[in-house]
């Protein structure tokens, strides 16, 4: 019974942190030229909040995907088929997966509504500058 | 060897490598705010980043030795892996959460400069 214990963490682990990296890769490739946009253009400023952001995510994922590891009290007695394994494998792996995506999804209304705010702040300016 | 020695080795390097590199990340990346809020003083960001850097150092390290002294006992090899899996998870999401509270105060501030330069 421990054996399958075992190698369900071992194979849990490796996908989980894969997915991540994955994942923060792409998003925060697309985040640059968001944080260029909101910042107009200032490099240095718009790279340091765009890496904060990065920082931010890969904490947040990899820690629940810790905590989330843990097979469950109930689980623990019935695991000793290599189709419980796969069964919880999977629900582990899926369940981490939507968060993951709905992580993804807020992060990108973050950028959106960044995006949003820059543009209004900057026809502030513009509608003071012409007074 | 008892099994919480082999946890306690296990998770103090991996906790201390994670805490110590997102600090370095942030005191390499939140130079250009603290810039920003002094009015371009470089000198003075030096300092005060440097402070900053030495008290999130104490502050987190010091949190993960202390965890070291609530650890329970450890029977067996998946017991080893779920304890650290928990522990490490628990610290690994508290940096993440902190670290999203400093983002929402650096943008308040930022906002509060405009509002007053305006």
């Amino acid at each position: 019974m421990e054996k399958y214990f075992i190698t369900a963490y071992l194979v849990y682990l490796p996908i989980v942190i894969v997915l991540t990296y994955f994942v923060a890769k792409t998003l925060f490739k697309s985040g640059q030229t968001f944080m260029l946009d909101i910042f107009s253009g200032r490099e240095e400023i718009a790279t340091a909040t765009n890496k904060l952001f990065e920082v931010g995510f890969y904490l947040l994922n990899l820690g629940f995907a810790l905590l989330a590891m843990k097979i469950s009290m109930g689980y623990q007695e019935i695991l000793d088929t290599k189709r419980e394994l796969l069964e919880i494998l999977s629900s582990k792996v899926g369940g981490f997966a939507v968060c993951l995506g709905i992580m993804l999804f807020f992060n990108l209304f973050l950028f959106f509504r960044g995006k949003k705010k820059a543009k209004e702040s900057k026809a502030k300016y513009v509608v003071q500058a012409g007074r | 060897m008892d099994f919480n020695v082999i946890a306690y080795l296990i998770y103090l390097p991996i906790t201390v490598f994670i805490t110590v590199k997102v600090g370095y990340i942030l005191y390499k990346n939140g130079e250009p705010f603290i810039l920003k809020q002094l009015n371009g003083d470089g000198e003075l960001t030096k300092i005060i980043n440097k402070t900053l850097l030495v008290g999130y150092y104490l502050i987190n390290v010091g949190y993960c030795l202390y965890i070291i002294s609530l650890w329970k006992d450890v029977k067996g090899k998946v017991d080893l892996i779920q304890s650290l899996g928990d522990t490490i998870g628990f610290i690994v999401l508290g940096l993440g959460v902190m670290h999203f509270i400093n983002i929402t105060v650096l943008i308040f501030l930022g906002a509060n400069k405009e509002k007053t330069i305006n």
